[in-house]
């Protein structure tokens, strides 16, 4: 199961997260055809390896919201992924969505729960 | 004592010349009328006083800054004599000043140097010898180490223009004197214009002329057009002379000239062959794009880009005078990537070409505002230049050029997006402020979600006459009465007018959308929506499941609205958008930075 808290990361904030569940919006990067795990180019336009628990049973291309953990610096287990439409995802911005990731890691968290 | 040139007043009040003679300031008046400030010196030369020393208008600000307090030393650089005549009392000569350098500041003189006494003009006229002290001869060139010291009396041969003639700076010209030639270069010129009245028809246009001491309009009427419109050509020299001077029309102008001229049947304008280089080319006093946004609409400014993109010609017609006009919108952009809408009128619009991005530099420009957002319009005094051959204009191609094709601008025109107009806020903020309880109605745009559609009466039956739309009396005999239109009709159309709750985090609303509105947000016609209420269709209740519990954005008009005794607020949808989130997203980002205080 996920834990309960899930923050929103891109690629340069994975190593303080590193054993932590996360999520991380990005494209994939075509061309790794092994099945068992994809790049990904993060918001911040760092590249992520996603490795897959079971194999991939359908291409994926476009905008993908991985959820997963942290297992290095580049590299995250996934848990879960949603490949976006590319109806939806055609005026999707990468830059928008690391300017909101940045933000939300620079002001604290209000909602917090503090016990 | 020994530091002012003795005699200098006397000498040139009596028609004699001093070059650059050194007075001290014993006192300035500012000399009511005409609105713009203008101030005149009593001046001593230690011998006599002059208190017809008029100070140039762009001479003032040094005064109202406190470089020239009584006491002062100055050294005038830069002056003319103008005779005003006057029958009774002989000729007056009054001096005016054009330039001055501070020899010695007021608070470290201290005091009244020698004994002078009044020059008056008894004595002016008394004494017409000129006197021995440093009295020099004419100068034969009129430009001294940039410095041009000019008189203006009476000779015969200046009455005809020519090169090699002495001539008047522009500062110079009054109404008081007749013989002067200007050697001014044409900033602008208007396009021909034509009028109609009452007192029959005409045409006209104007020039605005420079030279190195100032700038002066010039116009020309009917015949003049046909003689000089094709003569005066932008950016050359000309020999001017032989014009009425009258006081500027500070409605139509601004440039810095109490006077305006008006060229008359003997006006006499010859080209100056060689381009005089220190007859100065348009003065910009460019601003940056990104600063507009501060100044008020109205204002006069200068600016210079490049034309990014040109709309269409519109063709629109005046409020006021019912003339068709036409206008095209550019949109200007500068080194500090704002973008700002630029208006131009009439043949301007028509034969302007957009391709290959010209630079633009515009003098005059008036500001405008609207829905927030600034923009510029040409109005009859602006200059408008494209291309121009100056070194902001090369370091703007050069800018332009090397950047690259998904370069954003931020545009300061354009008022928020959606043509909304008015704030942002949440239904929280706007009671917390008060919206709407003002003398006018506060606009604001928010974003909520409908928490309930109030389906009951969300129609009416509307007078079928197109422009009408006034509810209808049902006679109950199949014949429906408008009151407005003092008729009845066999039938009606619906019309709707819905009241909803709407809500945020912060609160929630009950808001009432027209017929327009509603049915932009709902995408059917009130009389299909009618219909279907009338025939209980199950479309009916879908229409409105549909925008339930939905996010919208929404613009709201707010104003307390009074009821016999009672005073209720009242807000009303302008318009309802399904929202564009990346743009709320954008603003949320925007805000959090800002009260949080992270910069980009």
């Amino acid at each position: 199961m996920e834990s309960s808290e899930r923050p929103l990361v891109n690629g340069a904030l994975l190593p303080q997260y590193i054993g932590k569940t996360v999520t991380i919006f990005g494209s994939v990067i075509p061309g790794n055809s092994s099945g068992a795990s994809f790049d990904l180019m993060a918001s911040d336009r760092k590249v992520v390896t996603v490795a897959l628990r079971t194999p991939l049973t359908e291409p994926i291309t476009g905008v993908v919201e991985v959820h997963g953990i942290v297992k290095g610096k580049d590299n995250i287990i996934c848990n879960y992924y949603m490949a976006v439409p590319s109806e939806i995802s055609g005026n999707f911005e990468h830059d928008l969505v690391n300017d909101v990731v940045t933000l939300v890691h620079s002001v604290p968290n209000v909602w917090k729960a503090t016990a | 004592m020994d530091q002012l040139t003795a005699g200098a007043i006397k000498t040139i009040m009596t028609g004699g010349e001093v070059l650059n003679p050194i007075v001290q300031i014993l006192g300035s008046k500012i000399i009511p009328g005409h609105g713009v400030e203008r101030y005149r010196l009593l001046i001593s030369d230690g011998v006599h006083l002059n208190s017809f020393a008029m100070l140039a208008t762009q001479l003032t600000p040094m005064l109202t800054r406190g470089e020239l307090v009584d006491y002062t030393i100055i050294k005038i650089t830069n002056h003319v004599i103008t005779v005003v005549k006057n029958a009774e009392k002989g000729d007056k000569r009054v001096m005016v000043v054009l330039g001055v350098e501070v020899v010695m500041h007021g608070a470290e003189v201290g005091q009244k140097i020698g004994d002078p006494t009044n020059f008056t003009d008894a004595m002016q006229n008394a004494d017409p010898s000129p006197p021995a002290t440093p009295v020099r001869p004419a100068p034969t060139s009129s430009h001294k180490n940039g410095n041009v010291t000019r008189r203006s009396i009476d000779n015969t041969h200046l009455n005809t223009p020519s090169a090699s003639g002495k001539t008047h700076p522009i500062m110079s010209l009054s109404p008081y004197q007749n013989s002067w030639v200007i050697k001014a270069r044409v900033m602008s010129k208007s396009n021909i214009r034509t009028w109609s009245n009452a007192k029959g028809e005409g045409k006209l246009f104007s020039v605005d002329l420079v030279d190195e001491s100032g700038e002066i309009r010039a116009t020309g009427f009917r015949d003049a057009v046909d003689r000089f419109y094709e003569l005066l050509q932008e950016n050359k020299v000309y020999l001017i002379s032989r014009c009425q001077l009258k006081m500027a029309n500070k409605k139509f102008s601004t440039l810095k000239n109490d006077y305006e001229m008006t060229f008359t049947d003997d006006t006499r304008i010859v080209p100056c062959e060689e381009d005089d280089t220190s007859i100065p080319s348009i003065q910009y006093n460019f601003v940056k794009l990104d600063s507009l946004q501060d100044f008020q609409a109205g204002h006069m400014l200068d600016f210079i880009g490049v034309c990014k993109s040109a709309g269409d010609v519109m063709n629109l017609t005046s409020r006021t005078t019912n003339r068709e006009l036409k206008k095209r919108d550019l949109s200007i952009v500068d080194q500090t990537h704002a973008a700002v809408t630029l208006t131009l009128w009439g043949s301007q619009a028509e034969e302007f070409n957009a391709d290959g991005n010209p630079i633009i530099a515009v003098k005059g420009g008036k500001v405008g505002e609207f829905n927030g957002g600034k923009s510029v319009s040409l109005i009859g005094g602006s200059v408008f230049n494209i291309n121009p051959d100056i070194p902001e204009a090369h370091r703007l191609r050069g800018w332009y050029d090397g950047l690259s094709s998904d370069t954003k601008f931020t545009s300061i025109s354009a008022s928020t997006e959606g043509g909304s107009s008015g704030k942002w806020c949440t239904l929280g903020e706007a009671v917390d402020e008060k919206l709407g309880y003002g003398d006018k109605p506060d606009y604001f745009s928010t974003y909520i979600n409908v928490m309930h559609v109030k389906t009951e009466k969300c129609v009416y039956k509307a007078c079928p006459t197109p422009d009408c739309n006034k509810k209808v009396i049902d006679q109950n005999t199949g014949q429906y009465r408008c009151e407005k239109c003092n008729k009845e009709f066999d039938s009606y159309k619906y019309r709707m007018m819905l009241s909803m709750n709407v809500g945020d985090f912060s609160g929630n609303q009950w808001v009432t959308l027209f017929n327009d509105a509603a049915e932009e947000m709902l995408g059917f016609s009130g009389d299909e929506i009618g219909r279907w209420q009338e025939n209980e269709s199950p479309e009916f209740a879908e229409v409105f499941k549909k925008v339930t519990l939905r996010p919208y954005t929404m613009k709201l008009r707010a104003k307390v609205e009074n009821y016999g005794d009672e005073s209720r607020l009242k807000m009303t949808v302008m318009n309802a958008k399904v929202p564009d989130y990346k743009d709320r997203c954008r603003r949320l980002i925007t805000e959090i930075r800002q009260m949080s205080g992270i910069s980009a």
